[in-house]
């Protein structure tokens, strides 16, 4: 038998995709950089900003370089995984598909207490805000509900509603586990052949890798090198930018916030920095979407017209 | 009786609105009505509210009363044909009114008309003016869904609105109003009609939902009370949580938790505040003797009566153990280095941009600190120790994590490690807010005012001041400089200058104003009288403790005396202010009221603190002297000695009051 979400973290992941699968979503893969949140997707940040309806669902793994805890902390990783779900314009019964979200984990609503908690959100160095509520269950914060009002300093026309799950944490109520890494990701089994197949457990997958990273993070990453390499993808987002190349220019943006999330891991900005740096990101993520918000308004084949490339 | 009219119910449907918007929202959404309907309403806006609905009920009648009024004309001359009917002008005046020829009458000479003004019907009003009244409800922020442009707290579901039981045809962004309303999102979702604010009431208590902000207000204070005695245990009080809790939930059930007791060894103020501000549970306590003592138990006021009281219970359980198992691994990393280790790091944190680091900050409050030692009485090595280590707190995890604890991290921290009166690394932050506690230790009182001072006149002297956006905080430091020099001994201080100069810092005149505009301010927003403490203020003395201590006292006095006091003594001023000297002679000392008056400012105290006890004694003397004497008389020595005497009573009272700033009663 197919294990539930109850019982396995791979499980809640297919079940949140094919839930939002069955309401029109496209289920999309993780972004392939290094990323805070999984806002950063330009299945969000970009597609946000276009006027254009869009329905999308995706796992995200999100790096935290500060929230590094070298795999001593139960309840605090590196590197976990969101669940995103963006909606534009946001549908008017988007609070009851979202509750159906989580009666299709396998929760009882009815058994529960499921509140929506003013928080309001905001990135700065996205430049994007919007307004909504955390999810309580139990008193647990389980998603982040969110109607997108601004994004790249544009205020949208079309609403996007963004749902976040935090798996992880999700998981382990699920599950009823007190340490991450106790959360079973594959179930035990049976192999065709008859012998035992052990369970994967969350730690198998991860352990090592908060120890490795958190001492990167915290001890070994060169900051000189990472303050220089800030000004290289900065420059060539700003390059990029200048040559109506609004998507790769994007890529360097998500590099900036990256490398800036590392620098404060170590240590490297002041808190009088940090605000400049901040606003470095910001002012690159704004003429990011000033820039995709006119190639939006194109065809595919005027953009091709405008890279001197011409029918295909 | 007059006609108690119709009801008019009107109820906002939408997704769950943020707690702390809805008491300044359903004051305008009852503004907004009052507005629409002004002299129809006939009794008091009922406010209702949950969640995920506001309320409205009020009865009104039904209709604009009907006014007939005449409307005229031309001339009966130009109004008539040569044949006496009503000619061309005439029908064509009537013609605009919408009404003919039949309509047409004499009035004075001239053709008049009968018209009606008003009586439309209160349905048709509302039916207009709803939108506006809906979409004008006040919210500290707003929002866009959907592909529409509309702005409200959340997304709109839906209006229902009746008038008398019938649905009123308004429309509202697009959403027509309904009499459909329905229960809990969860446990009664199904729709049922309403014709009353009653029956809606009734319909959804029925259901569980208790729409009454003040009944489940109600509700709630007593199942915390009864669920927490049925522990053994107690609950303090908290309005701000309540109200804020009853807003959150529109079926409350309270429910009782219980996190692992080996928790209790982290800061209480800690495990409090957690579950206060962050998950809004309410802390119990056993009485242990007379101080209430922390226990591992609590209380939810969860929004589901039908759910399972021990799985809501675990679940919430678990998220306390979560967040608290941070802050153990922050307290242990956090004690792994000395409290000296962690100030170390402030040198390499900027305090404010310009104005250096954090561990220059710490010494110059130190420095200040022990300046200000002989004032206070503070221990001046036990202020250099903690100085040492007053705001290595800001380098802990804990306080990273938790920024409110900065100070008491700081505290715990220095008494582990052996610090004397380390209870003033936390008090430094005393008050935090107008009528928050002022610190109870010499050496908290200490760090405290050298705080303030220090940070003020850095600012000021940077030309920082706040003008609108106050990002240093001034203003509060400002407010919280003045209640500590309120409460410092009668004179101690001897004025700001003099203050300022004791502890080393620099006092440029924009700070002094600005403090003494915070302690005006601060007097008169006591509900002291304007003219009082301007009287006292004009003295210049500065010292905000003894203008404190000589308003409260003016103030103090009886209603009449102090009319009496500023009558007699504005006369006082009036007269003897311009006068060149206090001198007079003994032998133009020419009646009996001269004479008393004479041997009264003769006993005027030389104690600056017996003053008020002397001006009311000197009162009665001086309205003698008024009543029976003519100062302003012809014989000009005997004027210039008269004067002479009232200037020498201004002049023992200018350092208490200005008595010409004294106003009517």
């Amino acid at each position: 038998m197919e294990p539930t979400p109850l019982q396995s973290f791979q499980a809640l992941i297919l079940t949140l995709q094919r839930y939002w699968a069955a309401q029109g979503c496209a289920v999309l893969q993780p972004y392939d950089m290094p990323m805070g949140a999984g806002t950063f997707h330009p299945a969000t940040f970009l597609r946000a900003l276009s006027p254009k309806p869009w329905r999308a669902a995706y796992v995200q793994p999100s790096r935290r370089p500060t929230d590094g805890r070298y795999g001593e902390n139960p309840n605090r990783l590196g590197h976990y995984y969101q669940f995103q779900m963006i909606w534009k314009p946001s549908p008017l019964n988007i609070q009851e598909l979202y509750l159906g979200s989580l009666a299709a984990i396998g929760l009882d609503l009815k058994a529960h207490d499921v509140r929506f908690v003013e928080d309001d959100w905001e990135s700065p160095t996205l430049a994007a805000s919007g307004l909504g509520w955390e999810v309580w269950l139990d008193g647990m914060e389980v998603s982040q509900f969110t109607y997108f009002q601004q994004c790249g300093g544009v205020e949208l026309t079309s609403t996007p509603v963004e749902l976040t799950y935090g798996l992880e944490r999700l998981a382990m109520y699920l599950q009823k586990v007190d340490r991450v890494y106790d959360l079973v990701w594959v179930p035990e089994g049976v192999n065709p052949d008859g012998s035992h197949r052990p369970a994967v457990s969350y730690g198998d997958v991860f352990e090592w890798n908060e120890l490795e990273q958190a001492q990167d993070n915290f001890e070994n990453a060169d900051v000189p090198e990472m303050l220089r390499g800030f000004e290289v993808w900065e420059s060539q987002a700003k390059d990029l930018i200048q040559r109506s190349l609004p998507l790769p220019a994007y890529d360097c943006v998500m590099m900036c916030s990256h490398t800036f999330n590392m620098l404060q891991a170590r240590g490297a900005i002041s808190v009088a920095e940090r605000v400049q740096y901040i606003k470095r990101v910001r002012d690159l993520a704004v003429m990011v979407a000033k820039e995709y918000i006119r190639k939006d308004a194109m065809t595919l084949a005027e953009r091709r017209e405008e890279a001197g490339r011409g029918a295909v | 009786m007059s006609d108690p009219g119709i009801e008019l119910f009107i109820e906002v449907q939408c997704e769950e609105i943020p707690a702390r918007f809805v008491a300044p929202a359903m004051e305008g959404f009852a503004a907004g009505i009052q507005k629409l309907l002004g002299g129809l309403i006939l009794g008091p806006v009922v406010p209702y509210s949950t969640p995920r609905r506001l309320a409205i009920a009020v009865q009104v009648a039904p209709k604009r009363p009907a006014v007939e009024k005449v409307v005229t004309g031309m001339p009966l001359a130009q109004a008539r044909s040569a044949d006496g009917l009503w000619g061309p002008a005439a029908l064509g005046f009537a013609k605009k009114r919408g009404v003919d020829a039949s309509a047409l009458f004499d009035h004075n000479g001239f053709a008049a008309i009968r018209v009606v003004e008003g009586g439309e019907s209160t349905a048709t009003l509302i039916a207009a003016g709803l939108e506006a009244v809906v979409l004008g409800i006040p919210f500290k922020k707003t929002m866009r869904w959907g592909d529409g442009a509309t702005r409200f707290a959340r997304p709109l579901h839906g209006i229902l609105c009746v008038l008398d039981g019938q649905v009123v045809p308004a429309t509202i962004a697009g959403l027509a109003c309904s009499n459909v309303s329905a229960g809990h999102w969860l446990l009664s979702p199904e729709p049922f009609t309403v014709t009353s604010a009653e029956g809606w009431l009734h319909a959804l208590r029925e259901r569980g939902v208790y729409a009454d902000r003040s009944e489940r207000h109600a509700r709630v204070e007593a199942q915390l009370r009864t669920v927490a005695a049925a522990e053994g245990l107690h609950v303090q009080p908290d309005a701000d949580l309540l109200d804020e809790v009853v807003n959150l939930v529109e079926s409350p059930k309270v429910i009782v938790g219980h996190f692992n007791e080996e928790l209790l060894n982290l800061p209480h103020r800690l495990l409090i505040e957690s579950m206060k501000v962050n998950q809004r549970y309410f802390p119990l306590f056993s009485r242990d003797g007379a101080r209430p003592q922390l226990t591992n138990a609590f209380l939810i006021v969860a929004n589901n009566p039908e759910g399972d009281p021990a799985l809501i219970a675990e679940g919430n359980a678990r998220v306390l153990g979560a967040r608290f198992h941070d802050a153990k691994f922050f307290y242990a990393e956090d004690r792994k280095l000395a409290l000296g280790k962690h100030a170390q790091k402030l040198s390499g944190t900027v305090w404010i941009r310009g104005l250096g680091t954090m561990a220059e900050r710490q010494a110059a409050i130190t420095d200040a600190a022990m300046k200000l030692a002989p004032l206070t009485g503070a221990n001046v090595d036990h202020l250099a120790r903690l100085g040492t280590v007053l705001k290595a707190d800001l380098a802990t995890l804990m306080v990273g994590e938790f920024p409110e604890l900065q100070g008491h991290v700081g505290h715990l921290l220095a008494e582990a490690e052996g610090y004397a009166d380390a209870l003033a690394i936390e008090e430094a932050w005393l008050p935090r807010h107008s009528g928050d506690a002022l610190p109870s230790t010499p050496a908290g009182l200490s760090f405290a005012l050298a705080e303030r001072m220090t940070l003020l006149s850095r600012c000021f002297v940077a030309e920082m001041e706040p003008k609108g956006s106050d990002p240093q905080g001034l203003r509060r430091a400002a407010v919280g400089l003045v209640a500590l020099l309120q409460a410092l001994p009668h004179g101690a201080q001897g004025g700001l200058d003099a203050l300022f100069a004791t502890a080393g810092v620099p006092l440029p005149k924009s700070l002094a104003e600005f403090l003494l505009a915070r302690l005006r301010a601060s007097l008169t927003g006591e509900g002291h009288a304007t003219d009082l403490v301007d009287a006292v203020m004009a003295t210049g003395g500065a010292d905000v403790a003894s203008i404190t201590a000589r308003v409260h006292g003016l103030s103090a006095l009886p209603k009449d005396e102090m009319a009496a006091v500023r009558t007699t003594f504005r006369r006082v001023a009036g007269l003897g202010r311009d006068h060149s000297a206090a001198d007079y002679s003994l032998a133009l000392l020419q009646t009996e009221a001269d004479q008393q008056l004479h041997l009264a400012v003769q006993a005027l105290p030389t104690d600056d603190a017996d003053l008020l006890v002397a001006l009311r004694n000197l009162r009665p003397v001086v309205d003698r002297f008024f009543a029976e004497v003519m100062v302003m008389c012809d014989d000009l020595p005997l004027r210039g000695n008269r004067l002479g005497l009232l200037r020498s009573i201004l002049d023992r009272f200018s350092g208490f009051a200005d008595f010409a700033r004294l106003g009517g009663e």
